[in-house]
């Protein structure tokens, strides 16, 4: 017979396990003492405390809070670079700079790392920084010759943790719930099964580029698919993609590129990522781009290569995410669970946030969320290029 | 295994049939309920080597392996639950035939919410469980094939100011195998009884009361009131009483603390009353390099399997670090007196450390390597022994 000390067999709502999360993901000192129920929700999914639910998924309704900045031009030489930034609400923050050379950012006293934003013109800083709403002071150092035209700081779409009805602060918190808010937490969606064949794009097919974009037939030593592939030709260049999602659910992008050094990827205007595929010299290599939830309909990806960079080709992989999904995952990597709807007691809340999984993940959250937070064992990659490879179409050299 | 044991045993064995049955009817019947099925399957895999695997301070060691399959079904529906965890762990040791075992569990359990707050759950547990407590809990030779069958029930309330009661009654009977026990006397030390029944009867009852004090901080009261009764001897029939106060805090983020203290005593039919000091101090930090490193120091009434009575005071710390999600190591090391004055027996120092790292190689496989190292001393000579052990595992669960 258990035989352990009580912990709590009260069940516990949204609003408090959500305030465990971000406690325990160390960004709970982004609310003040006493933080409302939409403050906490807000925190933990981009700044949205409404999620719309369609099709059983939780869809962000409405474009993150963005704001933007002209660099100041009455400057002295040598004079940092201030503005203060008025933030509506608690939420995790990504800082955008537009401009060129090497420059470090500070907000309020911390440091967010060094961006350069010479490749691409454009950079978003590696760090992703839990804000309180309210004032708060953006400043850069910059090398000798550097230069910020814009500043940009918005609410960060891709981490979004709620519920698949959206959060609701009286509501108690059941299973299933539990399940998807610790899968997307721990950045985990990524591991749920795959689904279906993927949408697949040729990179080639593109809507639009900018100048120095371009479609090449150029070998390199493996094939692109099609035998064609995009391509930034000594400048960086933007390309723009239109999918359509005839079913809303979970997708990962995963691309197949060409190229060194950091893109800056987005889907719609909420999802916007720097990522860093694994440096080729003369073929493609696979990046996973970005897990998201996606409602049914068209979508547009733009991807900002720098230059000499390309994309063979780009592929949407629909993952299953029913509840017993998100519970099955969990149940593999060594977490209990219950049943879908039954409600969750506070010992059943603490147990999962004891994990060890979960406490290696939160220790080093917010280093992890810029970076890899979407890193996924050898296995998860096999079953997606298993998946992926049907679709491909390879050319002759 | 004795027959008696078997006998006992089959009466689980036929609930896990019914169990599956039930939960593989349930869902065929209802498809969109699959949700509430589950079933786990795994296979472990040890080879163990050991240098003292009689636990005797013989000069002879053995190389072994184990193969451990197992099985867990469960039916969860919204007021009852169901759950079977079937399992072997079948031990073979080159050239070392006496050592060669096999034990079996068979735990069933279910679980009925009668009204809100309560609950009852049945349950008959079929397997191995440790002789002596001063030796590893997962030596061959310290295992003995045991039957427990219970029922508990269950009182939960949620009182004004989110406080909390909970009050459990709970009864089993418990069945084990004969075996040569070692018995504490009173007085004069230690007895060998040749083939002593453990079979007893226990009536437990708890009552616990936790109240918030801010967030995440919590004192709580718990009481426990147990009478055991064995079949074979008088002498080791107890009731027994605990109260402790505690508190716990996860006020600061990776830290836990958990402080409880009270007073114990043990009431023996024929013997001196032991009366003692109760407590439990644990402290976990989390440090943010990815360290965790945990204390804890524990004094409580211990009982072995032939029923003699200790107070155990125990310290134990460990550390514990990841290197991403795939490779995990830790270190842990416990030193633990027994003790019983009362009846002026030797105190028992034992005490262990091990090593242990451990990888995640697929989707459904880890692989650990685990070097411990044991020694029982003090001044009761009889089980004096070290042993030092390595062993490496592979576990497969889907």
């Amino acid at each position: 017979m258990a035989d352990e000390p009580l912990v709590s067999e009260r069940v516990i709502d949204q609003r408090e396990w959500a305030l465990e999360l971000a406690f325990s993901l160390g960004i709970a000192d982004a609310l003040g003492e006493q933080p409302r129920a939409d403050d906490v929700f807000a925190l933990l999914c981009g700044g949205r405390a409404d999620l719309a639910a369609e099709g059983g998924q939780p869809a962000p309704s409405g474009a993150p809070f963005r704001v933007a900045f002209d660099a100041p031009v009455s400057r002295r030489l040598g004079e940092p670079v201030r503005v203060v930034a008025n933030l509506p609400y608690p939420a995790l923050y990504a800082l955008s700079v537009t401009g060129i050379g090497a420059q470090r950012w500070v907000i309020d006293g911390r440091t967010v790392g060094h961006v350069d934003p010479t490749p691409l013109g454009v950079a978003q800083a590696k760090s992703i920084v839990p804000l309180q709403a309210g004032p708060h002071e953006l400043t850069a150092y910059l090398s000798h010759g550097a230069r910020v035209d814009r500043i940009e700081l918005a609410a960060y779409r891709p981490f979004c943790v709620a519920p698949a009805a959206g959060w609701e602060a009286g509501r108690l918190l059941t299973f299933a719930s539990s399940a998807r808010t610790l899968v997307a937490a721990l950045g985990l969606e990524r591991r749920l099964p795959v689904a279906d064949v993927p949408i697949t794009i040729e990179g080639e097919h593109y809507e639009t580029v900018s100048a120095y974009g371009g479609a090449t037939n150029r070998g390199l030593g493996d094939a692109a698919s099609g035998g064609a592939w995009a391509v930034a030709v000594d400048r960086p260049a933007e390309f723009s993609y239109r999918a359509r999602v005839q079913q809303p659910g979970v997708y990962s992008l995963i691309a197949r590129v060409h190229g060194d050094g950091d893109e800056l990827w987005s889907i719609g205007e909420d999802y916007r990522v720097s990522v860093r595929p694994t440096p080729t010299r003369d073929e493609f290599a696979w990046v996973h781009v970005l897990t998201l939830h996606l409602a049914g309909g068209e979508h547009s990806i733009r991807a900002l290569l720098p230059s000499g960079a390309g994309i063979d080709t780009l592929h949407l992989l629909r993952r299953r995410a029913r509840d017993a999904d998100y519970i099955a995952l969990l149940e593999d990597e060594g977490f209990r669970s219950g049943v879908p709807k039954q409600p969750v007691t506070q010992t059943d809340a603490y147990r999962s946030l004891a994990q060890p999984l979960f406490a290696e993940i939160a220790s080093q959250f917010l280093s992890r969320l810029g970076d890899d937070f979407q890193r996924a064992p050898w296995w998860v990659r096999r079953d997606e290029k298993r998946a992926i490879r049907p679709a491909l179409r390879f050319a002759t050299k | 295994m004795s027959a008696r044991v078997i006998a006992l045993s089959l009466r689980g064995i036929a609930a896990v049939g019914a169990c599956a049955v039930l939960t593989w009817a349930a869902r065929a019947a209802a498809e969109d309920e699959a949700d509430r099925f589950h079933y786990n399957a795994s296979a472990l895999v040890t080879l163990v080597g050991d240098d003292d695997p009689y636990l005797e301070q013989r000069d002879e060691g053995a190389f072994g392996g184990y193969l451990a399959p197992s099985l867990e079904v469960g039916y969860r529906a919204d007021v009852f639950e169901l759950n079977a965890d079937l399992g072997a762990d079948l031990r073979r040791y080159i050239d070392e035939k006496a050592l060669s075992e096999e034990f079996y569990r068979a735990i069933v359990s279910g679980e009925v919410g009668i009204l809100p707050g309560v609950s009852l759950r049945v349950m008959d547990s079929f397997r191995p469980e440790a002789e002596l407590i001063s030796s590893p809990a997962d030596a061959t030779r310290n295992l003995q094939q045991t039957n427990r069958a219970g029922a508990e029930l269950r009182f939960w309330r949620e009182l004004s100011g989110r406080r909390e009661l909970l009050a459990t009654l709970r009864g089993s009977h418990f069945t084990g195998e004969d075996f040569n026990a070692v018995l504490a006397t009173d007085g004069s030390g230690f007895m060998t009884h040749l083939d002593f029944e453990p079979d007893h009867a226990e009536g437990a009852g708890t009552l616990e009361f936790q109240t918030p004090l801010g967030e995440r901080n919590s004192v709580y009261a718990r009481s426990e009131l147990l009478h055991r009764s064995y079949h074979e001897t008088e002498v080791a029939d107890r009731s027994q009483f605990t109260i402790q106060l505690g508190a716990r805090t996860r006020r600061f983020r990776n830290v836990e603390i958990d402080v409880a203290g009270g007073f114990g005593m043990v009431v023996f039919e024929s013997r001196d009353d032991l009366r003692s000091f109760v407590g439990d101090a644990s402290l976990r930090y989390r440090l943010p390099n990815g360290w965790t490193w945990r204390v804890s120091a524990a004094n409580r009434f211990v009982t072995d399997l032939a029923g003699s009575t200790y107070v155990e005071t125990t310290g134990r710390m460990g550390f514990e670090k990841h290197f991403g999600e795939w490779l995990s190591t830790s270190i842990a090391a416990f030193v633990s007196q027994l003790e019983n004055d009362a009846w002026n027996l030797p105190h028992n120092l034992f005490g262990g450390a091990e090593v242990r790292v451990q990888s995640r190689v697929g989707r459904h496989t880890t692989v650990a390597f685990t070097y411990r190292y044991w020694d029982n001393a003090g001044n009761y000579a009889l089980d004096d022994f070290n042993q030092d052990r390595v062993a490496i595992e592979f576990f497969y669960r889907r």
